[in-house]
């Protein structure tokens, strides 16, 4: 069976030796078991605070995209204007290429929708009578230029019937502002928990190293590659990176759960009722495949940094 | 097999542990290298395994020059040649046949096979029976056999031997060199370092004779066995 005419094929000689390598390299946490849960926890937390931020931001993004659809402009008519000069108004909104719809809100409506916030509610029940104001409700339509929803605004504001033009800019720009601060926290956490991970992965590995150093040696003088040798820890990294998404994804929905009143609360006083949303099964796939390939690559980086070949003198 | 054309090699400036040294090994030959502590018997070994580069000269094996063989290569060539060591060198976590059968492993074969050849080379060695004890639970003498059958169950065109019965008593050792005459008769070429001169006589071998780094005699089994 043995010798050169039955020496396999280098394909399959190849294929046999990461099989053997993924059961070495997924048993080497399993033989110490305390060091390597402490491990994964510490991976798990470097991988938690990056995608806890990012998930946070995937949350806000997409309130503030839903706002941005929402386009709210909020045009107050002047208290003696005729009917027919509001739908003249009217018409003339429509006929801008930015607006999607108008329609004008009267007075029961707008009673309506004070009584039914929370804060305001308090004040209308307290004044027993007040003027309200006709209002058109404007909805700009997705995806318009910024500028040309301010030039809008400018052209409704100078139109003589108009007292006054509502549109929440401001808040919008504070919003995305706050965002894409989320999103670069999110970046920068990133890159410094991946360098974090690289020396943890580096130290584990180099303990491993340590430890099997008379196997190593063993192993190239019997004719093992370095890529034979390595492949065993590369799969510890592997391994480890699994454990370490699956509990970092733990870690988000845990926390998601804990903060989720609160940050209901707060968007409440906002007047948004929103609440946290976590990963879908797709994400939670995804981050668990990035967090394979970030140990896996945190692993060759460390095992670069041993220099196997050096070890055999 | 091997060739050895004016082979030197030092550590440093003054310490010089093989000098100027050159012989040759026909294919199928079994020979001892021996020599005092120190004469350059292991440095000898340790260059044909490529644990070492020599500082001038060239060394062939198999008409392949390896004095200048890239690192890349390197496993390629080790995989040719069987390797025993005075410590065993047995891995304690894995039992007998496991440490046989990952020189199998290493050259890509399947497990069932590693395993089927690790025990027939088990057998030839004599301990059958310890398959499945781990090298710790065994005597020294019963782990060298381990050693050897890791050595050769892939059936390796080459064997070096670093004092193979160096910590064994005579009876011992003499059985553990009539493995090698058997694995000799199997067509591969031995090479052993020893300074064991109770068993190079016994085995009327040729023998080369080292002596602070340099080749002071090579004794063909013809000719009288080396008498110190």
């Amino acid at each position: 069976m043995i010798g050169s005419k039955h020496t396999p094929s280098p394909t399959l000689a190849y294929f046999r030796g990461h099989k053997r390598a993924v059961r070495e390299g997924f048993s080497f946490p399993w033989k110490k078991p305390i060091r390597s849960v402490l491990t994964i926890a510490t991976l798990a937390i470097c991988f938690f605070i990056p995608l806890f931020l990012w998930t946070v931001w995937l949350n806000y993004d997409e309130l503030k995209q839903s706002w941005q659809t929402q386009g709210s402009i909020a045009v107050f008519v002047k208290g003696q204007t005729d009917e027919s000069q509001i739908n003249q108004l009217i018409d003339d909104i429509k006929a801008n290429p930015v607006v999607e719809s108008a329609h004008l809100i009267n007075t029961d409506e707008v009673k309506q929708q004070l009584e039914t916030d929370k804060q305001l509610s308090k004040f209308t029940k307290l004044i027993k009578s007040y003027d309200l104001p006709q209002q058109i409700g404007v909805k700009t339509k997705i995806s318009q230029e910024k500028s040309d929803v301010e030039n809008l605004v400018k052209m409704l504001e100078q139109r003589p019937q108009v007292e006054y033009v509502s549109y929440d800019q401001q808040w919008l720009n504070q919003l995305q502002g706050l965002t894409s601060t989320l999103l670069r926290m999110s970046h920068v956490s990133a890159l410094l928990f991946l360098v974090i991970i690289i020396v943890i992965l580096g130290n584990t590995i180099g303990n491993e190293i340590a430890e099997h150093k008379q196997e190593i040696r063993l192993l190239e003088l019997i004719g093992a590659s370095n890529a034979q040798v390595r492949r065993g820890f590369l799969y510890m990294g592997v391994f480890l990176g699994i454990f370490a998404g699956i509990l970092a994804v733990i870690f988000l929905f845990v926390s998601f759960w804990w903060l989720d009143d609160l940050m209901s609360s707060l968007m409440n006083n906002f007047g948004v009722d929103v609440s946290l949303k976590g990963l879908n099964l797709i994400q939670v796939f995804a981050v668990i495949g990035v967090s394979i390939l970030v140990t896996w690559f945190a692993a060759r980086v460390a095992l670069t940094g041993q220099r196997l070949n050096e070890i055999i003198d | 097999m091997i060739s050895f054309k004016r082979v030197s090699k030092s550590y440093g400036k003054d310490n010089k542990a093989l000098k100027d040294v050159s012989f040759d090994v026909e294919a199928g030959e079994m020979l001892f290298l021996t020599g005092h502590s120190g004469a350059g018997k292991t440095t000898i070994l340790r260059l044909l395994m490529l644990m070492q580069y020599a500082s001038y000269g060239q060394i062939r094996v198999n008409s392949m020059d390896i004095s200048s063989l890239p690192s890349s290569r390197v496993p390629a060539y080790r995989k040719k040649i069987g390797m025993i060591f005075q410590d065993h060198r047995l891995l304690n976590n894995k039992t007998v046949l496991e440490n046989i059968a990952l020189s199998l492993q290493i050259r890509g074969y399947s497990d069932s096979v590693s395993f089927k050849n690790a025990r027939a080379a088990l057998s030839q060695v004599g301990i059958a029976e310890k398959a499945n004890f781990y090298p710790l639970e065994l005597s020294s003498g019963q782990q060298q056999r381990v050693g050897i059958a890791r050595a050769f169950v892939s059936k390796p065109d080459l064997i070096l031997a670093d004092e193979p019965t160096g910590n064994l008593d005579p009876d011992l050792s003499l059985e553990l060199m009539q493995i090698f005459e058997n694995l000799n008769k199997q067509g591969i070429t031995i090479v052993i370092a020893s300074h064991d001169l109770f068993l190079i006589k016994r085995l009327q071998k040729r023998v080369l004779v080292l002596e602070k780094g340099e080749l002071i005699d090579d004794f063909s089994p013809q000719k009288n066995i080396y008498t110190p």
